[in-house]
C-alpha cells in the first residue's frame, strides 16, 4: 500500500525533472539564419575526433580545435595542461591559457548561435561549453561544434564519446545557455574572427604576447591595424612588438604614427624617450618625455615611469657608449598641451 | 584586524624579495609593456606587479592542493595575464569544471536504479 503513495509523487519529481530540462524558450534554427551569409546546412566533416576519457572532455575537445587548426597534439599531451584532478574537469581559463601556448589566439565568441554559425561558415570548428544538468546541479562539459542542419533542425557536434552527436537547436541553445552561452573559437596567427569584436581582439593579442608568444602577436597586429589603422591599442602594441623582436626603426615609425592620433598618449611617449635614449639621443628622448609629462594628468599611472625614465636617461645609464647616430632634431613628434579627443573604438584603459 | 594588517606587510615583503627571480620579464626596463598598460589602473605600478606575484603565488597553490601536477602549474599559469589571474584566485572553487558526459550517465543510471528499487518506474524487469 505504501507504494501507492510513493508512485505520484515519485513520478512528480521524474516530471519536474522533465520541465527543468525541457522547458525552453529557444527558437528553432531557421531563426538563427537571418544573415544571408550562413547557409542552410554545413558539416566540418574534417574536424578531427578525439574519444574522450573518463572526465577527459576539455583535453579531448581541445585537441579537437588545436588539431583543426594545424597544431600537432593530441588529449594525453593536454591532460597535464588543463585537467585539474579534484576537480574532475578543465577550467575555461586553462584552456585559453593552452590555446596560447600553443602560439593561437583564444577569442571568446559572442554568446548568440550566428556568432558560431559564422565561425563555422569560416571553416573553424568551435568549443562550446553545455551544462547537460540543472542550472541549480550542473554537468558542465566540453563539445566542439562543428555544423548545422537547417532541414532537422539539428546542431552538430564532436562530444564525449560520440563521433558526430546531433543536438536539437531548442535543445543545444537550453544547455549553452545554461553555462552561460560560453564558446571559443582558435585563431591562427594573423586570422581573424567572423565577426570581430575590435577591443576584445586587441586585447587578446596583447595576452597572447604577454604569454611569451612575440611572433605570432605580430601578425595578429598586422591583420588589426590593416581593419582598425587606429586602434591606439594595437598601435602601441605593435610597436612594442617591432621593439621586442629588434626592430627599433619599425618601432620608433609606430610610436609616432601613434602620437599623432593620441599626441597625450603618455606610454607611447615613454617608449619612444627610451627608444631614443639608447641610440643616443639624450635631447630629444627628454623633449618626448617632457611634453609627455605636460599632458599626463597627475592620476595618470603612466606619470610616475616617465618620471623614473628622464631620471634614469639623465644619470646616463641607457645610452652609455653608445654611439650617437642621426637624432631628430627637439621634439620631433606633435604635441599640444590640449587633451586630444579620444579616438573611437579601443583605448589603451 | 591588526593580524591580517600584519600578515599582508610579510607577505608584501616577502613579494617584493621573490620579484626579481619570479616574474617574467617580457618587457625590457622602462619600456612600458601592452599587457601593462591595460591592467594599470593604480598610480602605482609595482604594487599591480606585486599584486599579480600573490594572485599567481595562491592560484598555484589552489591548483596544487586540487590535484595538479606541482611541476607543470607554473607553466600552466605563465600564459594568463594578471586580470585573468585574480579572475581564477576568487572563483577557483565555483568556475566550471567541464567534465563530461560520462558522469552525466552514471547520474542518471543511479536515478533509474532508485527509481526502480522504490517500484516509480519498471524499466529493469526481465521479459
Amino acid at each position: 500500500m505504501q507504494h501507492f503513495h510513493i508512485r505520484p509523487a515519485g513520478l512528480i519529481v521524474v516530471l519536474l525533472l522533465l520541465a527543468g530540462g525541457c522547458a525552453n524558450r529557444h527558437p528553432g534554427l531557421e531563426a538563427y539564419l537571418s544573415d544571408s551569409d550562413i547557409t542552410s546546412t554545413l558539416e566540418l566533416r574534417d574536424t578531427p575526433f578525439f574519444p574522450q576519457e573518463e572526465y577527459q572532455c576539455g583535453p579531448a575537445a581541445l585537441a579537437t580545435v588545436l588539431v583543426a587548426s594545424d597544431i600537432s597534439v593530441t588529449p594525453d599531451e593536454l591532460t597535464g595542461k588543463v585537467y585539474l584532478p579534484q576537480r574532475e574537469g578543465s577550467l575555461q581559463l586553462e584552456l585559453i591559457a593552452a590555446v596560447r601556448r600553443y602560439s593561437r589566439l583564444p577569442y571568446i565568441l559572442d554568446g548568440e548561435l550566428p556568432a558560431i554559425l559564422s565561425e563555422l561558415t569560416t571553416g573553424r570548428p568551435v568549443l562550446v561549453l553545455q551544462n547537460l544538468g540543472l542550472a541549480s546541479y550542473p554537468f558542465w562539459h566540453y563539445a566542439v561544434v562543428i555544423g548545422f542542419d537547417t532541414t532537422r533542425d539539428e546542431i552538430i557536434l564532436r562530444s564525449g564519446d560520440r563521433q558526430r552527436l546531433t543536438m536539437s537547436t531548442r535543445k543545444f541553445m537550453h544547455s549553452w545557455e545554461l553555462a552561460d552561452y560560453w564558446a571559443l573559437a582558435v585563431l591562427r596567427p594573423g586570422e581573424m574572427p567572423a565577426a570581430p569584436d575590435e577591443t576584445r581582439y586587441v586585447h587578446g593579442i596583447a595576452a597572447l604576447e604577454s604569454a611569451g608568444q612575440t611572433e605570432a602577436a605580430a601578425l595578429f597586429y598586422t591583420t588589426a591595424l590593416s581593419l582598425w589603422p587606429d586602434n591606439t591599442l594595437a598601435l602601441f602594441g605593435a610597436g612594442n612588438n617591432h621593439y621586442a623582436q629588434g626592430d627599433r626603426a619599425s618601432a620608433e615609425a609606430t610610436y609616432r604614427r601613434l602620437l599623432v592620433l593620441r599626441p597625450d598618449h603618455a606610454a607611447a611617449r615613454n617608449n619612444l624617450a627610451y627608444l631614443l635614449a639608447e641610440r643616443g639621443c639624450i635631447e630629444a628622448a627628454i623633449a618626448e618625455l617632457d611634453a609627455g609629462l605636460a599632458d599626463a594628468g597627475h592620476d595618470d599611472p603612466v606619470r610616475q615611469h616617465l618620471l623614473d625614465t628622464r631620471a634614469e636617461i639623465l644619470s646616463n645609464d641607457i645610452a652609455a657608449g653608445v654611439a650617437v647616430t642621426s637624432c631628430p632634431s627637439g621634439m620631433a613628434t606633435p604635441h599640444t598641451s590640449n587633451r586630444a579627443p579620444h579616438q573611437s573604438g579601443a583605448s589603451a584603459r | 584586524m591588526h593580524r591580517i594588517f600584519t600578515q599582508r606587510i610579510i607577505v608584501w615583503i616577502m613579494s617584493f624579495s621573490l620579484l626579481g627571480t619570479s616574474l617574467p620579464s617580457i618587457t625590457y626596463a622602462g619600456m612600458i609593456g601592452t599587457q601593462t598598460l591595460i591592467e594599470t589602473r593604480q598610480a602605482d605600478n609595482t604594487r599591480a606587479r606585486v599584486e599579480e606575484f600573490i594572485s599567481r603565488d595562491s592560484v598555484r597553490d589552489q591548483m596544487i592542493a586540487l590535484g595538479a601536477d606541482p611541476a607543470e602549474v607554473r607553466d600552466r599559469l605563465a600564459a594568463l595575464t594578471g586580470d585573468e589571474l585574480r579572475l581564477l584566485e576568487q572563483n577557483l572553487d565555483t568556475m566550471p569544471a567541464g567534465s563530461g558526459v560520462l558522469t552525466v550517465i552514471g547520474i542518471v543510471f543511479v536515478v533509474l536504479l532508485i527509481l526502480e528499487l522504490t517500484g516509480v518506474i519498471d524499466i529493469f524487469k526481465k521479459v
